[in-house]
């Protein structure tokens, strides 16, 4: 793995090279091909961002038997895998991720969580300073106490391969390696086996991906759980074509990177739950009430979501216990990982999607703390997802798609996500939720049933690049939640990140996952608005949708690296983007076009008769000196004034005065000049039209098409795109003639605000005085501006309220 | 090492991870030229605001409806954000207004720029509420444009302008 981040740093290196900093001038390259930043293309990985000839990856199939011990919060499982290796390699040994590990004492996540320090995932810890003690949170308590009282991390059992022999293994933090006893060829498979258990972590006290939460105040004696299963079972490692393993050691932020396979899991829990899992049911006879299968084939057809457990069933259910068991067995193809919820607490809607002639169930999971705001919202979410991310890609491939409600706040795997939001319990009784809440549940439904397009099925390497999966599919969650409702203000504007963008400390968004700073700003925000700039100014919605659905369709069910998709939007749309990728994916540029200057030239008609008179007029514009005006102020009359008797030749005639030499000279020339010459000029002249020099500077850095809007004294305005390339020769500053019959009256840069341009007060030409955020909320409001409006006389009645009520 | 070390208890929220309840906040201190004067404009996420209103003031509260909570909540910030100058007096900010923009509330005070560096400045709206909370901020129009971030552990910064 050091090799890797090594290489990584050379690569930023050469990035920053390859703007070929000159020793002479100050050119920089910014329109620099990309292809020596991006890896040589290969059988693998084409030139066009497509999966080479001879593209491949490893397949990895499970089956898995696992049980649930409620009381002791705690899952043992045995699975046997079969390893199938299509690369061209021969592997002695297979890597496995053992993801829970990451709760033990002396993980590398655990061990290198610093104190108090910069970006740390969990709870709050604070420093000595000054006279201030350091600080712990409650939470941190919370979390030592229960990482202290529980044994964490898997305990592994046997592993053996088919014939049962002993296969021999070696566990490095999150990883673990398995020695096979013979190597295996490529083209060849091998089957292992492996038992193993591990304590489930409260998600609310370790702040995990997963884990179970606790209501102590439900009706049963001791309360319930819901538990929500994750990074559950020792998953095989990616074997890719560009990182060969791909064991980085999971530190909890860079996600998974994984194999698709087939999985046929029997998950054996108390009889009373309800399970939602990756997957299809394969015996509902067996754990589901004749009722229960009535009311899922009713909603195969259904308008609106039905109920398979009504609120009234989940809540009686979960007044109970039991000591019955009840084994649900589920089968996936062809996904990347499996996850599976179970709680008696469950309520259960189903509605039918048609897709062609396939119907996809669309299903919810929650408890009564859900409420109204998941019956009503939730699995109409799920298929609303589906609907808008499959015009963009290709249609939904798995047979479910599932929202379960639990103590996550949001997490994707196939078929199934988990998600937070819920209701509040008031005082009547009644369970209320507000408008964000709302938006939330919308929103985040969206954002997590997309990950199941990508990078569930579009199968990017998570643990690498954040913004392949985050970056695209909350582009793309912007778009649907706009679909859902104009008025959900979930989209990401360019004018939201100018904030950022400009800030000082950046990292560019090609930065590996765990070493990325602001990892919202820089994973999510910033590429979805680089994407929606480039579908709305740059390529077109018509060749980037075109790209963009080529690209989704290459890579389904395949695994796509940055260069795949720099590339393939390229290749397909036909448009170089090369200098978009540098300067929004490879550097902390920012854009900020100015206006500095508008010129306006007109044409020399070369005719004497015409050319004088307008220099004579030109000069009898200029404003008058104010020597002359003072000295009319004072009357002081001059000589010429004070002398009318004494006149000469000039002063009749002025020095744009035009005699029959010049006439001569202009016929002769006219004489001289080839026919069409004489024809333009002739044109020209007649149509006088108005010529205007445009100076534009990029103070950002980043190179971006100039978006125009000209406006002219007829009062017509005209918006015109001048492509980014116009910055090729000169970075710093550019200039462009402008020719046309109307008389300009102004210039503004960008007036839609769609390029994030950081700085608007030089976005206009003559300047106009652009008001400040705080200026600008001053002049709408000056009633709320002031505290003075409170009617406090009135206020001052309010009695305090105290603890009882 | 010293030997009574002592720690406190920070009472926070546990607040797991959150998709799209994003905890950052970002400001803007700028100095206006035509108007002379530090404006100070800070945005939060109406998602994180909301959520923090019900944990501060009332369960019940509701930031996009109740003008009454935005104002609570606007008071809430200003009296945790704070710029201090170098001679130890506190520059005057000046309560200005607070508004709700699609996604965002908008909290704005100004005061009289500073006349020394370095400045302190501490920032800790929020950084109460949970853990995780980031708040970013941009000093423009004082020198080059410089950047500092906020978190529970560092809710006071020194920044020099010279």
């Amino acid at each position: 793995m050091r090799l890797l981040t090594f290489l990584f740093a050379t690569l930023i290196a050469a990035t920053s090279q390859a703007q070929v900093v000159q020793s002479k001038g100050n050119f920089v390259d910014k329109f620099r091909q990309l292809d020596e930043v991006l890896p040589t293309p290969n059988v693998y990985r084409n030139a066009a961002g497509e999966p080479g000839h001879e593209y491949w990856q490893q397949q990895v199939d499970y089956k898995i038997s696992a049980k649930l011990d409620e009381n002791k919060r705690r899952l043992s499982a045995e699975q046997r895998v079969t390893y199938y290796n299509n690369s061209p390699d021969t592997l002695k040994y297979l890597w496995l991720q053992l993801d829970q590990n990451i709760f033990k004492n002396d993980s590398m996540s655990e061990l290198t969580n610093s104190f108090a320090g910069i970006g740390r995932r969990g709870p709050v810890t604070r420093e000595a300073k000054g006279s201030e003690p350091a600080k712990l949170s409650f939470a941190e308590l919370r979390r030592h106490q229960f990482m202290a009282d529980n044994e964490l991390g898997y305990s592994i059992g046997d592993v053996t391969d088919s014939h049962g022999k002993a296969l021999r293994f070696t566990i490095v933090g999150t990883n673990m390696r398995i020695d096979l006893a013979s190597p295996l060829k490529p083209g060849q498979r091998t089957e292992f086996n492996l038992s193993y258990a591990f304590n489930i972590v409260e998600e609310d006290a370790v702040w995990a991906r997963s884990g179970y939460e606790h209501f102590p105040d439900d009706a049963r004696e001791g309360g319930n759980d819901i538990f929500l299963l994750a990074q559950w079972f020792p998953r095989l490692h990616a074997y890719t074509d560009y990182e060969a393993w791909t064991n980085k050691e999971f530190l909890g932020r860079g996600e998974f990177t994984l194999e698709f396979g087939d999985y046929e899991v029997s998950l054996d829990v108390p009889a009373d739950h309800i399970v939602s899992s990756t997957g299809v049911l394969q015996n509902p006879e067996q754990v589901l009430t004749k009722t229960q299968r009535n009311r899922l084939k009713q909603a195969k057809t259904a308008k609106r979501p039905v109920f398979v457990v009504t609120e009234e069933e989940a809540l009686e259910n979960e007044k109970e216990g039991t000591n019955k068991r009840k084994t649900w067995r589920f089968k996936a193809e062809n996904v990347r990982d499996f996850a599976w919820a179970s709680s008696r607490k469950f309520m259960w809607d189903a509605k039918g999607y048609q897709q062609g002639n396939d119907t996809i169930m669309a299903m919810s999971f929650y408890p009564k703390e859900g409420g109204d705001l998941w019956k009503k919202y939730s699995t109409e979410s799920v298929i609303h997802t589906m609907e808008v991310y499959s015009r963009f890609s290709f249609d939904y491939p798995y047979p479910v798609a599932q929202s379960v409600n639990g103590p996550v706040g949001g997490m994707e795997y196939p078929m199934i996500t988990f998600n937070g939001p819920r209701t509040e319990l008031r005082d009547d009784g009644t369970r209320t939720y507000t408008q964000g809440e709302k938006r939330f549940l919308i929103g985040v439904v969206i954002h997590e049933i997309g990950h199941i397009y990508f990078p569930m099925v579009v199968n990017s390497d998570e643990r690498q690049w954040t913004w392949m999966d985050e970056g695209l599919n909350s582009f793309l969650d912007a778009i649907a939640c706009r679909e859902w409702d104009e008025n959900m203000p979930w989209g990401v504007e360019p004018r939201d990140i100018v904030g950022y963008m400009k800030s000082a400390n950046q990292v560019p968004i090609m930065t590996q996952s765990d070493s990325v700073l602001k990892l919202g700003p820089n994973a999510y925000s910033k590429p979805t608005v680089a994407l929606n700039i480039l579908r709305e100014v740059v390529m077109g919605r018509e060749l980037f949708d075109f790209a963009f659905k080529e690209f989704a369709q290459r890579w389904k069910f395949k695994r796509p690296t940055p260069s795949d998709f720099f590339r393939t939007m390229e290749e397909a749309s036909g448009v170089d983007l090369d200098w978009f990728w540098r300067g929004w994916f490879y550097t902390t540029d920012h854009v900020d076009i100015s206006i500095d200057n508008v010129t306006k030239l007109r044409l020399d008609t070369l005719d004497p008769d015409i050319d004088f008179a307008r220099e004579r007029a030109y000069e009898s514009d200029k404003p008058t000196p104010m020597f002359h005006m003072n000295n009319r102020a004072e009357k002081r009359d001059t000589w010429v004034e004070r002398n009318p008797d004494v006149r000469d030749f000039y002063d009749e005639n002025d020095r744009f005065t035009v005699t029959n030499k010049e006439r001569n000279a202009y016929q002769k020339m006219l004489k001289e000049l080839k026919p069409w010459e004489r024809e333009a000029l002739a044109r020209a002249v007649e149509e006088d039209k108005n010529y205007y020099v445009f100076e534009f500077s990029n103070h950002g850095g980043l190179v971006m098409p100039i978006l125009m809007r000209l406006t002219y004294a007829d009062g017509s305005v005209e918006d015109v795109n001048i492509p980014a390339e116009i910055w090729r020769r000169t970075h710093k500053e550019v200039k462009k003639l402008w020719i046309t019959d109307k008389e300009l009256v102004s210039l503004e840069v960008d007036p839609h605000w769609e390029t994030a341009d950081v700085d608007t007060n030089n976005n206009h030409f003559p300047r106009v005085i652009q008001p400040s955020r705080l200026e600008a909320f001053k002049y709408k409001s000056p009633s709320r501006s002031t505290k003075v409006w409170r009617d406090i006389m009135q206020d001052s009645k309010t009695e305090l309220t105290t603890e009882e009520e | 090492m010293r030997l009574y070390t002592i720690i406190a208890l920070l009472l926070l929220v546990v607040a797991p991870v959150q998709a799209h309840q994003q905890k950052a906040a970002f400001s803007q201190l700028l100095l206006n030229p035509r108007t002379g004067l530090l404006e100070v404009a800070h945005r939060f996420l109406l998602h994180d605001a909301e959520h923090a209103v019900q944990q501060l003031f009332d369960s019940k509260a509701d930031i996009i409806a109740d003008p009454a909570t935005q104002q609570r909540f606007a008071d809430y910030v200003v009296a945790r954000f704070a710029i201090t100058q170098a001679d130890g007096s506190d520059l005057a900010l000046e309560y200005v207004g607070v508004e709700l923009d699609r996604s965002f509330i908008w909290v704005y005070q100004e005061a009289k720029p500073p006349v020394s560096s370095p400045l302190t400045i501490s920032h800790s709206a929020l950084l109460d509420v949970w853990s995780g909370q980031e708040n970013m901020v941009n000093i423009e129009g004082l020198g080059e444009l410089k950047t500092l971030y906020f978190e529970a552990h560092r809710d006071t910064l020194t920044i020099d302008l010279e």
